[in-house]
């Protein structure tokens, strides 16, 4: 009777256990999805001066990347082309920054001529260059094929082309979003989640999965540099500091990273910006971080879901992150906030001659002149 | 099967008010700070500026000091400052004004003024007694020539149950708010996590008084336009901004809109151009207690941060739009309460247990 005794309330013990363990870690997800969500947010406009909108990019500024040498901006547009709207425009443009001083200035991007490949399976995101030899190569994720590709570009400034060279596909591409050359024929990329379904990619980030990684090209194959990170997205890279910075769009953070010679990474510190970070720029001379982020969780969602629909909006956010000398502490500054009704979704930030570049996943892209510089 | 219904049941209410808890306390917000212009510490106020009434025709403002709010604040008194608009010389300065005949326990909080038509000026102040939290409003009358307060009335009344803000709308005659019923920080602390309609807008005509608005969530900041036909108040638990048309007699209120602001909304001003500003309270768990709110808190204790929002209305208050002039951690700052501006680009922000601040601003920062 006794020994009967024994594993009857043992067992009834383990399975209160398991049942209250089940629950806790149901309830602590559903407490982690409500807050992820962001319903108690919303976003209030300001800017750091004054503001005005590129006429000729409508169809999204996802990517851009800054020459300092050549005073040249690339800019991706076209992005929503692979969530199947057809009648988006994709292509590449080019912008230089005038002097602050100039008056009454144009501002004016032009596009540049793509030449030996087609435009109609083209949907650019993250762009990236090397300068080597005196030729300008550019890296430009393209998210049309599945699974998507990094397409190689020779760019010519005399004549504005960018000639394509070559393709460069893995079956782990599935949702390349960003992209950092570090050497000749060598760049990381982000893959944000694991799968390149919609529907899939909602359940990845409703359990805020680390189902994303970053992976290496080292010129001949596809090296994984760090598997299962949270939605890894932005990229930049600090060469003058030797750091990488991968920002994670869910997590809601920057990942700050040495990079080595040999190009292995380890994590320096971790900047929690409790809102989603898309694009990252380095302000090469002061070390500041500038990040386009994606502020309120639900609203992007609906955006996503259709990116033709104009009503559905999703607001804008700009971030400056001061590290401290001490490498581990910072401060963090707003130099621009909107809810959508000026730039929807801003995914990329560049900042140059106190003058701010704000792009979008598939709207507008936006100018602002910086009239304090030092406290934005 | 009864009880499991009712067991259900209770299950779902108690998971809905954690839902508005959590969603209450921002857990995932922060503040990114941003200024619209140089901003620099006012001389005077260290133990609160919680409200500033602004008369444009004189250039002045007074600001409150000193409020005491449920819990004991030793060696603090009530105080009123004044700051000239007019005079870039004293930019960062205030003086502290000489009150002749100060009521016995006077802490300041919400303050209003009426100018008559021979350019008198009357203030009114609520006033909560140390120690023992009771409320009366406080009249003054200022002499511009000795730039002294003179203090002439206290009014009382039993539907003063805890006021925070009032707006005059003639002389001796404004509106109030009563931010809750409670008396003490444990039922305050109900009220708020309960999301309880506890408090009240009533006008006061310097005699008696009656409710406008019987019942509603924290009713703070209050404000009627220049034309007395709209009423505005704002609700840092229910984080709005009511917005009501006001009866021409002042009996009676019907609502037109209301301002979703996400955030906590203290004080109100309305400019000459119509737009609402309001400064406040973007991190509600930040604001621990009155402590995070002070000038120099215990160690340990962070500052709360400060928001200032400006609400752009169409003419009808159908539509608005949001605009943040302001924003910090609590580093420069904490506990905003209340913004005013000259419309010539100077701004002074103040908060609830701290300092003073003053913001150089531009129209395209705010």
């Amino acid at each position: 009777m006794f020994l009967l005794g024994v594993p009857t309330s043992f067992a009834q013990a383990v399975h209160k256990l398991a049942l209250w363990t089940l629950l806790a870690i149901i309830f602590s997800s559903i407490v982690r999805f409500m807050l992820l969500l962001d319903i108690n947010k919303r976003v209030y406009n300001h800017a750091p001066g004054p503001c005005r909108a590129f006429r000729e990019i409508v169809n999204g500024s996802a990517g851009l990347e800054q020459i300092d040498e050549e005073n040249l901006v690339f800019i991706t547009t076209g992005l929503a082309k692979y969530r199947g709207i057809e009648n988006t425009k994709s292509g590449l443009f080019i912008y230089s920054f005038p002097e602050p001083s100039d008056q009454a200035v144009q501002h004016i991007a032009r596009e540049v001529k793509i030449e030996n490949f087609s435009l109609s399976h083209f949907a650019p995101f993250g762009v990236t260059h090397f300068s080597s030899k005196g030729r300008l190569h550019l890296y430009i994720i393209n998210r049309f094929p599945t699974p998507n590709c990094v397409e190689s570009f020779t760019y010519n400034k005399e004549k504005n082309t960018a000639t394509y060279r070559k393709s460069i596909c893995d079956p782990r591409f599935s949702s390349l979003q960003d992209i950092v050359a570090v050497g000749p024929d060598r760049f990381f990329v982000t893959n944000t989640q694991f799968s390149g379904r919609l529907w899939a990619q909602t359940v990845e980030a409703a359990f805020q999965a680390s189902s994303g990684s970053l992976y290496l090209w080292d010129g001949k194959s596809v090296i994984p540099s760090i598997n299962w990170m949270p939605t890894p997205g932005g990229l930049a890279l600090d060469k003058k500091r030797s750091l990488l910075f991968v920002g994670s769009i869910l997590s809601e953070t920057i990942r700050v990273y040495q990079l080595t010679p040999s190009l292995a990474l380890k994590q320096q510190t971790e900047i929690s910006l409790l809102s989603s970070p898309m694009g990252i720029y380095v302000e090469e001379t002061s070390g500041d971080i500038w990040t386009a982020l994606l502020p309120i969780v639900h609203t992007t969602f609906y955006h996503l879901t259709d990116p033709a629909e104009s009503r559905i909006r999703a607001p804008s956010q700009v971030l400056r992150v001061r590290l401290q000398e001490d490498g581990i502490s910072w401060i963090v500054t707003e130099p621009y906030a909107n809810d959508g009704a000026t730039l929807s979704a801003s995914a990329s930030v560049l900042f140059a001659k106190d003058q701010l570049l704000i792009g979008s996943l598939f709207g507008r892209l936006l100018h602002c002149d910086v009239i304090n510089p030092m406290i934005t | 099967m009864i009880k499991q219904i009712l067991l259900g049941g209770l299950v779902a209410v108690l998971g809905a008010i954690l839902c508005n808890v959590l969603w209450f306390l921002d857990l995932n917000k922060r503040v990114y700070n941003h200024k619209p212009g140089k901003c620099r510490l006012v001389d005077g106020p260290l133990d609160g500026s919680e409200d500033i009434e602004y008369i444009e025709s004189e250039g002045l403002a007074f600001i409150t000091s000193g409020i005491f709010y449920m819990h004991p604040r030793p060696g603090v008194e009530g105080k009123i400052f004044l700051y000239d608009f007019k005079n870039p010389a004293a930019k960062y300065q205030t003086k502290e004004l000489k009150i002749i005949g100060k009521p016995g326990n006077f802490q300041a909080h919400g303050i209003t003024s009426w100018v008559d038509e021979k350019g008198e000026i009357r203030l009114y102040v609520v006033s909560h007694h140390s120690p023992q939290f009771t409320h009366s409003i406080e009249a003054f009358d200022f002499n511009k020539k000795d730039q002294t307060l003179k203090h002439v009335k206290t009014f009382t009344h039993q539907n003063f149950i805890r006021p925070n803000d009032l707006h005059a709308v003639g002389k001796d005659k404004f509106v109030f708010t009563n931010d809750g019923t409670a008396q003490t920080g444990g039922m305050n602390a109900l009220e708020m996590f309960m999301g309880l309609k506890a408090g009240s807008v009533g006008y006061f005509d310097g005699k008696d008084a009656h409710w406008l608005v019987e019942a509603d969530r924290s009713p703070n900041g209050i404000w009627v336009d220049r034309k007395r036909n709209t009423l505005f108040y704002a609700s840092p638990n229910g984080e709005f901004i009511r917005v009501m048309k006001l009866s021409d007699d002042f009996k009676s209120v019907t609502p037109i809109t209301q301002v979703d602001l996400l955030t906590s909304p203290d004080n109100l001003y309305m400019d000459k151009n119509g737009d609402l500003w309001t400064a406040g309270h973007p991190v509600m768990s930040k604001l621990t207690n009155l402590d995070a709110c002070s000038h120099r808190p215990a160690p340990g204790t962070e500052r709360g941060p400060s928001q200032v929002l400006r609400i752009s209305f169409s003419k009808d208050y159908q539509t608005h739009e949001v605009t943040e002039p302001y924003t910090d951690d609590g580093r420069e700052l904490c506990c905003s309460s209340v913004a005013v501006h000259d419309s010539k680009g100077n701004m002074l922000i103040g908060s609830v247990a701290a300092e003073l601040l003053h913001c150089e601003y531009m129209v395209e920062t705010i």
